[in-house]
């Protein structure tokens, strides 16, 4: 690679390829030979246009954080750093939608809105003479949202989220990336900036190119700024953690939460590995075999009947305790379990995690069948009940580790396959993915991501290799 | 391939009785809700996924154009014919095959009416969410076509999010399953792409839907204004309070004298605008929140706030919104229903730009919209005998459209482009932009056979 290229269209310091950093930026053990850092979409737009002449491979990289997600590269010369496409662009709690670049961490980016106050608006803007001709609420708390929880909450990157499609519990309630997403702007695998979408809440001008944009892992493009619906921060959260001995009662209660008039956020059943991830002390994992948790959100008359209407539930279904979190520990609570795989492993080891979806009904079987081939080591399993999702997380080190890893995922992936679902690895060394398909097989629709992917990227110089079915 | 030869070929496949050709059913199955007409060369009426497949692959043999109708209660051309050709008609696909209840799915074919669907999951205790006002007649293929809206929409989301997975016939008659009943499968989110592309990516031949549990409590207000300022301007204070209700409609003065007119819902004769505002979720704290609607709807001038006392009473309500456009067709001959929308805190300053334009063009402008998403629904009445006439409503409403584009909005909430936008895709999408969308559609249909001249401009334009 000529490296004067790209210092003809970005400054020096937005260009690296020294040792450190290329290592840095490995993907699946292929090392870059060179890391940019553009700052805005035109400069993003100069790279891949080069990269198309050049036929340069590149694959795009938020804070790295879900970079192990997908295949290993097929080619790697350039990597795009998102980390100075960094600009919240417009935050308007009035009509509650934000506007934010690739690059902002969803952490800082929640912080920003968990304070934002104003939300005045001008009623009729050619009118306005005086103060008192804007709007303004009187709500007595502040603070809007968005409503994703996805892994790694602090370090992940809008882009990375939207291009993972990566959700946490509380999809249950608010939907995911692609139930919030107004907007995108993004520079396509030819260099072309492309605008879909927009600030209102409603648009089907044009196709829904946003849709394809989320969970299609940078091959389609390069993210540049996202449009999303916010939410206010709810009046009032708690958390309800119940234990019990056997997985039957838990999922009882699971379902009974289910076909209730109740709203939870989140419903996670947890094994006691899985419950460990939380790191959370407030039941002893001692006492329970199976644990589920309920997160509350909403105005406070709601939590308080949930509250009482949960505790009656779980005792009914003969739960050991029944605990209610209050607002800190409940964040606490969701955090941990949310960073797990990174905080978790010690000594050298690394978290392998797989994630499967499924029919909803079937979760119940689903864990019980895992918890059946599963060895003796740790291994945490938690499902959304209500969404159809389980994940698997297992600890390796050897690799006998690996070995086994490996073959709990293929059995795994075929109990999933018996309930209409799939499995994917979805953090893992690269070691592990040599041995275990990432994706696992594609289906008959694969032929029009294909031609998709064809006819957007002819050079196939957006992250080659790394999608389903070695897109 | 002769006209003749392609009827008959069409008969061997759907049978003789699904296959219309003469002069009245060619000009029945030429036009929508909008103004457009085109004739097909032939209608035909499957029966199944797999004589779809073969009417698409015949027609991708013989270079036929094929689109696909539901009932066409389109308003922007959808499935109007344009170059003619095949059109498929789905009536007699309109099975509901499943209804899942402990996954909460359903999976219907694309002929099903919207209102069949909500009312056998109802009996269940469940709710297909997506309620477009032309429930009674739309089609479910046409809902996922022109990815649809409804007053529902401003908390549950549109058709979009509510669809999990499709079966597609593609242009050369092989049928793909999309996404399905359960989450996340890995790839491309093909669906998610082809809901809202009007036929022109591929016909759907089934639908797999998600179901949500009915509310447990549900409390409707309607807000009676003296102005639409101060109607526009409470739901904005209402979205700008935080507080998202399951719907905010808006009817204005045109629009409320004509439903009284037609379907009686008790709304004043005299007002400028009312809103209807409805509640929904569990019913702890319904009552405060209820209570602070009522004080911002105070605050913002409002006249009187009547409260639907039990179901007979919020079904008057709702007969009002929905019964509107139909009621609103009573005054003149024609109206022309433009889809703009904007950021909802542009509401109040768009609306009052609405009521200049049809001054400055002598039309009578009737308002009935989704105030909660900002998405606007100024109906222009007038008699399309009148070709002067015609000519000012069309300059009108790409005015209105303009007018919502400059306020940071859009040409269609949830109506589509169809080939009534065409030429005002321009107002919002560059030519690298089209260029993408038209990668997108030559990806699934390469040979250009499926609702051509619809919803993309040509790359020359």
């Amino acid at each position: 690679m000529d490296i004067k290229l790209l210092h003809g269209i970005l400054n020096p310091q937005m260009v690296a390829s020294d040792t450190a950093t290329l290592t840095r930026f490995s993907v699946d053990g292929l090392v870059p030979e060179a890391v940019v850092y553009p700052a805005n979409l035109s400069q993003v737009s100069e790279v891949i246009k080069l990269a198309n002449r050049e036929k340069w491979a590149v694959t795009p990289w938020g804070s790295g954080t879900k970079i192990g997600i997908g295949g290993a590269p097929k080619r790697l010369d350039l990597v795009l750093c998102a980390a100075r496409l960094d600009k919240i662009i417009d935050i308007d709690v009035a009509n509650l939608t934000v506007t934010a670049q690739a690059g902002v961490k969803l952490g800082d980016l929640q912080d920003l809105l968990g304070g934002a106050e104003n939300r005045c608006f001008f009623p009729l803007e050619g009118d306005l003479k005086s103060q008192a001709d804007y709007m303004c609420s009187a709500r007595d708390y502040k603070g809007v949202f968005l409503p994703l929880d996805p892994p790694f909450p602090d370090k992940a990157t809008l882009g990375g989220i939207i291009a993972t499609n990566s959700t946490g519990p509380k999809r249950l309630r608010y939907g995911m990336p692609r139930d919030l997403i107004l907007g995108v702007r993004y520079v396509s695998p030819t260099g072309e900036i492309i605008g879909m979408g927009g600030k209102t809440v409603k648009n089907v001008s044009g196709y829904d190119v946003s849709k394809i944009m989320i969970g299609s892992l940078g091959t389609l493009g390069i993210i540049g700024d996202i449009t999303l619906r916010l939410l206010p921060l709810p009046e009032q959260i708690a958390t309800i953690l119940a234990s019990f001995k056997e997985l039957t009662a838990a999922t009882a209660f699971a379902k009974r939460v289910l076909n209730s008039k109740l709203l939870p956020t989140s419903l996670e059943v947890l094994n006691r590995d899985g419950y460990s991830l939380s790191s959370s002390s407030d039941l002893r994992p001692s006492i329970g075999g199976w644990y589920v948790a309920v997160g509350l959100e909403g105005f406070s008359e709601e939590v308080k009947r949930e509250i009482i209407d949960l505790k009656d539930m779980a005792h009914f279904e003969k739960a050991i305790d029944v605990v209610e979190l209050g607002r800190d520990s409940t964040i606490v609570f969701w955090k941990n379990l949310a960073n797990c795989a990174l905080t978790l492993p010690k000594d050298g080891a690394t978290m392998v995690k797989f994630k499967a979806g499924f029919l909803i009904s079937n979760f119940p079987e689903v864990l019980e069948a895992w918890t059946n081939i599963l060895s003796n080591d740790f291994c945490a399993l938690t499902a959304s009940a209500g969404l159809g999702l389980a994940c698997a997380y297992i600890m390796v080190k050897t690799d006998t580790d690996i070995e086994s890893a490996v073959r709990l995922g293929k059995a795994f992936r075929e109990t999933v396959k018996i309930y209409g679902g799939n499995m994917v690895v979805e953090f893992a060394p690269a070691t592990l993915k040599q041995k275990l398909d990432q994706w696992g097989s594609p289906q008959a629709d694969f032929v029009l991501m294909r031609r998709i992917k064809d006819s957007v990227d002819p050079l196939n110089v957006l992250n080659p290799g790394r999608f389903l079915g070695g897109i | 391939m002769e006209i003749d030869a392609l009827r008959q070929r069409l008969k061997e496949i759907v049978g003789q009785d699904f296959v219309l050709s003469s002069n009245v059913d060619l000009m029945l199955y030429g036009y929508d809700a909008y103004l457009e007409m085109r004739r097909p060369d032939v209608v035909v009426i499957p029966e199944n996924t797999e004589q779809v497949s073969q009417v698409v692959r015949l027609a991708y043999e013989e270079a036929v154009p094929v689109t696909a109708r539901g009932s066409a209660t389109s308003l922007s051309g959808g499935p109007v014919p344009l170059k003619g050709g095949i059109v498929i008609h789905f009536s007699r696909m309109n099975r509901i095959l499943e209804i899942d209840v402990v996954n909460k799915r359903a999976r219907v074919e694309p002929g099903v009416i919207t209102l069949d669907l909500q009312t056998a999951v109802a009996k269940k205790g469940l709710q297909y969410a997506p309620d477009p006002a032309s429930q009674k007649t739309s089609t479910m293929g046409g809902n996922v076509g022109e990815n649809s809206g409804g007053p529902h929409c401003l908390k549950y989301g549109v058709t979009t999010n509510h669809i999990m997975g499709l079966k597609i016939v593609l242009y050369d008659g092989e049928v793909v399953d999309t996404g399905g009943k359960a989450p996340d499968r890995p790839g491309y989110d093909l669906t998610g792409l082809l809901v809202g592309s009007e036929g022109t990516l591929g016909i759907v031949t089934e639908i797999t839907v998600r179901l949500i549990e009915q509310p447990e409590a549900i409390k409707t207000l309607l807000g009676i204004f003296e102005t639409i300022e101060d109607a526009s301007n409470t739901v904005s204070a209402i979205i700008a309070e935080g507080i998202v209700p399951a719907t905010l409609e808006m009817m204005d003065r045109l629009v409320i004298r004509a439903v009284e007119e037609s379907v009686h819902a008790g709304y004043p004769q005299d007002a400028e605008a009312v809103l209807i505002i409805e509640l929904d979720g569990l019913k702890d704290g319904m009552e405060r929140i209820a209570d602070r609607i009522i004080e911002i709807c105070l605050a913002n001038k409002v006249r009187e706030v009547k409260v639907a006392k039990d179901e007979t009473e919020r079904n008057i309500l709702w007969t009002g919104r929905r019964g509107a456009f139909g009621a609103v067709s009573r005054l003149r001959p024609n109206y022309m229903v433009c889809d703009g929308t904007v950021p909802r805190t542009k509401l109040p300053e768009v609306l009052r730009r609405v009521t200049e334009i049809g001054r400055e063009y002598n039309l009578p402008i009737g308002n009935v919209f989704h105030a909660g998403d900002g998405n606007l629904h100024p109906l222009i009445l007038f008699d399309c005998r009148n070709e002067e006439e015609t000519a000012r409503v069309r300059e009108a409403g790409t005015k209105i459209l303009r007018l919502c584009v400059d306020a940071g909005g859009t040409i269609s909430g949830e109506h589509g482009i169809g080939l009534e936008k065409l030429h005002e895709m321009s107002f919002i999408f560059s030519p690298d932009d089209i260029a993408a969308l038209w990668k997108l559609k030559n990806a699934f249909d390469p040979v250009g056979g499926f609702n051509p001249g619809k919803v993309l401009p040509s790359l020359a334009s």
